[in-house]
């Protein structure tokens, strides 16, 4: 297949949206995601993050039908609003536009002050709203975008500041593995960290039990306090503006990491942790995890050289990974594919790194080890006969992925471990196969 | 775009029982209630139809969220091409909301035949560029004329209606663009169609040998795993099968319109009912000789899939089972559970026909059975709960709900991985049902932790 400039999108590496800012919406306690369109537009949503997550995914959708209701009034909106407060009483409506009602010109604004004074009886239940149209942008941005708009709304305001608080701000694709083990490892340096949001509460199973808005995760009064921590940790680099708009917010200073993956990266992190807390005296266990994480990337490095890699990710874990790949494993990134562009696409290790879509891993990345993406990638891998290592949304094809483990120390060990197993496996198969040709040759 | 449909909407399946009052029949067609509603749109009723044909590539016209959370997400098996499996997307942007994207139709399409080597092209509007006055069926023409291939526009903006209508927006397609533009190069006597099976984990190729043994020929599959050309062929087959679909009489009542062709309804669910359709077919052929073929066969058939069932209905017999799922399936799958043996507690009739829910209440009449119209997750497990089920079996989309309420569940939607047609797959749900019903960790599942 020869390259030319494509037109459109063939097998999408991008999400919409609404799927963004339903997963930031799913990480705060009783949250409801309510979008705003129709109702394929949800349906479609939903059953995607429930095949990725293997758990109930709670969202609702304004179900606009005919192109009458969508050209009048609002009442759609204002209903169902009403409906989803009636039944499921969420602590939090997380209203989301779609490329429908951005099309029309909807105002959400005016939309929840109508609601306001047509249903007083609902005061109890906040609302917060962000425009989201599936025409602009993608999830990653949609997730970041809805997290601008909660901490807007709920206007964490300046105050007293909490002695040993900690936010952090988890990226896009984080799996609930990451965020405990981030948890752990503040922890265990006496601090206490509030992850804003938290999907490892809401999303990992933990929930043993039917919920019909988000079962657990931050609490909206620890986004109203937000404020009152010592300091924003902004885990992944979009995450970065985030914590920015916080500080001009409530004053909260902030330190933005690429990523938590890899090992220079996680020794940064300590280093924070060890200033914050006052604590020089690094627990025992996070040392033993260093070291086990280096003895693995050493055990892999002789089928770590030489080796090429496509990774097809949002464009902060496509920082994290490559930066992980390139600058500590020694494999080259022969292709980077992601969704939007961003200034600090240049600052990734990769031989290219463009926008574009799954179609693009068969056409750039020939000749290639391994691929690096979700589950969509397994058509366009087999096309160039590489193996693929899931990873990002949706993993649909593995049991347990969500708890996995890839920041700091130990994610670095797993995430080492689990690419060295794949290329040594690839290795002795090419090997044998090389070997035996050539042989046959010489008889 | 309305008046267009308007011939689907008079026989739409809520209006079937033309003696109702138009308020009975505005109540059976009531709009999805914002905030409280569960289900796909008219575009994803389409795609059902559609994908399965698998060697035509399949282009979304809209944004993002039509396309990237939707593709490569069916349970379809075609072996004539993968492209149901990939995502072509014209991924409309801000621009092509204010300048119209109808351009991207044509150069996306010379693209994918540049590429890939399609029988034909398959172009869905969406709600965005619905509502943006993108002129698709023009821009088909074009792109059709650039390539050479069939190129289909499919107008199917989510926001004109619910899945089933999206069905037979599909269904429509098919019978004004595609079927009857093709001869088939023979035919037999016993030459049938076969609408409303989507070969959803292989379910039609569960049936094919069934059919080839007893010398009926499947001349046109809409459209589990066919090809582009077999659906232009359906012209000449004798009779038409509907599977399990109420949408898709709408396709069925065209084609003997048009062409003169019989229907009749049927499924491949249960030793009765496959044994019912079987015997249609012979009807509609008007053929002694086949239907006497059929008995001996299926007489054959039960006994064999009796002695292979053996071991597992013995796990299942009294096992209290609560059906969720829809349309057609609702009392095509009780039957099916019923001859397990199993005790069916419960159907919902979402989706339903009026006729659907006859053809329960008739079946359950005289006991206390649950017919639910709507329900949600709550509803489901406080009747699983209330009527001391053993096992659930819905769709994927509540499987989840299940596993919270530690109910035993076997997934009858798209997504899944068996096939529960035919004989084979009659012992392929009974091995599922005890699979599930007899694993050992619901008890782990159930027990106390030490701190409890």
């Amino acid at each position: 297949m020869e390259t030319k400039i494509k037109t459109g999108q063939t097998n999408p590496l991008k999400k919409s949206q609404i799927l963004g800012g339903s997963l930031a919406a799913l990480g705060i306690k009783g949250a409801m995601p309510l979008h705003h369109g129709s109702q394929g537009c949800t349906a479609f949503t939903k059953t995607f993050l429930t095949q990725h997550f293997r758990e109930i995914v709670p969202m609702q959708t304004t179900a606009l039908t005919d192109i009458a209701t969508i050209m009048g009034e609002d009442w759609n909106l204002l209903e169902g609003m009403k409906n989803v407060i009636e039944k499921h009483k969420p602590e939090l409506l997380v209203l989301l536009s779609t490329g429908i009602s951005d099309t029309r010109g909807d105002d959400f604004e005016r939309s929840i002050k109508d609601f306001r004074k047509k249903y007083p009886e609902y005061a109890g239940t906040k609302i917060v709203y962000c425009t989201t149209p599936d025409f602009v942008d993608d999830a990653h941005l949609g997730y970041t975008n809805t997290l601008k708009a909660v901490f807007k709304q709920l206007s964490p305001a300046k105050m007293q500041t909490e002695k040993g608080r900690v936010n952090v701000l988890p990226s896009f694709g984080m799996t609930a593995g990451d965020i405990d083990e981030i948890r752990d490892i503040i922890e265990s340096f006496g601090l206490r960290p509030v992850f804003l949001p938290d999907i490892s509460d809401s999303m990992s199973g933990s929930a043993d039990f039917f919920y019909s808005t988000a079962p657990g995760g931050c609490t909206v009064e620890e986004i109203e306090t937000a404020g009152a921590a010592e300091m924003n940790i902004a885990a992944g680099r979009t995450m970065g503006e985030i914590a920015e708009q916080l500080k001009e917010l409530n004053g909260v200073p902030f330190v933005t990491f690429d990523s938590l993956i890899g090992i220079s990266e996680t020794d940064r992190f300590i280093e924070l942790l060890m200033k914050l807390s006052g604590r020089m005296d690094v627990p025992a266990k996070i040392k033993k995890q260093r070291k086990i994480a280096i003895d693995v990337m050493l055990d892999g490095h002789f089928n770590f050289g030489g080796k090429k890699c496509a990774v097809a990710i949002e464009p902060d874990l496509l920082l994290g990974v490559s930066k992980f790949l390139h600058d500590e494993l020694g494999i080259t990134v022969q292709i980077g594919i992601t969704t939007f562009n961003s200034s600090f696409l240049g600052e990734i290790p990769a031989e290219e790194v463009i926008k574009g879509d799954l179609e693009d891993v068969a056409l750039k990345g020939g000749g290639v080890s391994l691929v690096i993406s979700n589950t969509n990638a397994h058509l366009t891998s087999e096309m160039i006969h590489a193996p693929l290592l899931r990873m990002g949304i949706p993993v649909k094809d593995r049991i347990g992925q969500f708890i996995k483990v890839y920041s700091c120390y130990r994610g670095a060990a797993y995430f080492a471990a689990e690419i060295g197993s794949i290329l040594l496996e690839r290795d002795e198969h090419e090997s044998w196969e090389e070997q035996t040709e050539n042989y046959r040759r010489s008889l | 775009m309305a008046a267009k449909f308007d011939h689907l909407t008079e026989v739409d399946s809520c209006s079937e029982n033309q003696k109702k009052s138009t308020a009975e029949k505005a109540k059976k067609c009531a709009k999805p209630t914002p905030g409280a509603t569960m289900g796909g749109c008219a575009f994803d009723g389409a795609q059902i139809v559609l994908l399965p044909v698998g060697d035509a590539a399949h282009l979304i016209h809209g944004p993002a969220t039509c396309v990237s959370q939707n593709w490569n997400n069916r349970g379809s098996r075609n072996l004539h091409g993968q492209y149901y499996k990939m995502g072509f997307s014209t991924d409309v942007t801000e621009m092509d909301v204010v300048f119209g994207g109808e351009k991207k139709i044509t150069d996306k399409c010379v693209e994918i035949a540049d590429r890939y080597p399609v029988k034909a092209i398959f172009v869905y509007t969406t709600c965005v560029t619905a509502m943006i006055g993108d002129d698709v069926p023009t821009a088909c023409k074009k792109a059709s004329e650039l390539t050479g291939l069939p190129v289909i526009p499919v107008e199917s903006p989510g926001f004109i209606g619910n899945k089933n209508f999206g069905n037979k927006i599909a269904g429509d397609a098919l019978l004004e663009y595609v079927i009857g533009t093709r001869e088939p190069e023979t035919t037999t006597k016993y030459d049938i169609n076969i609408i409303g099976d989507y070969n959803i984990a292989g379910e039609l190729w569960q049936m094919m040998p069934v059919f080839e043994e007893l010398g009926i020929n499947v001349l046109a599959s809409l459209t589990g795993g066919t090809s582009f050309n077999e659906i232009a062929h359906a012209h000449r087959a004798k009779c038409t099968l509907v599977i399990c679909s109420k949408a898709l009489l709408t396709l069925a009542e065209g084609l003997k319109r048009k062409y003169g062709i019989p229907f009749a309804e049927g499924s491949f669910y249960g030793l009765g009912e496959i044994e019912k359709t079987l015997l249609s077919v012979a009807d509609m052929l008007d053929s002694d000789e086949l239907r006497d073929r059929i008995l001996k066969f299926v007489e054959r058939k039960n006994a064999e899939v009796l002695a292979e069932l053996a071991p597992y209905t013995a796990q299942l017999k009294g096992k209290r089972v609560f059906v969720y799922t829809g349309g057609v399936k609702s009392w095509s799958t009780i039957y099916q559970l019923e001859e397990l043996g199993m005790d069916v507690i419960g159907t919902s009739t979402r989706k339903s026909t009026e006729q659907d829910i006859e053809r329960i209440r008739e079946h359950f009449e005289g006991t206390q059975k649950m017919l639910l119209e709507k329900g949600d997750g709550r509803i489901l497990l406080n009747i699983l709960q209330k009527e001391k089920a053993d096992l659930l079996l819905a769709g994927g989309r509540n499987m989840y709900t299940s596993i919270k309420g530690r109910y035993p569940f076997v997934d009858v939607n798209q997504e899944r991985i068996h096939g529960y047609a035919g004989y084979t797959g009659m012992v392929e749900l009974a091995k599922q049902l005890a699979y599930t019903l007899t694993s050992p960790v619901w008890k782990v599942a159930k027990s106390k932790a030490p701190w409890e």
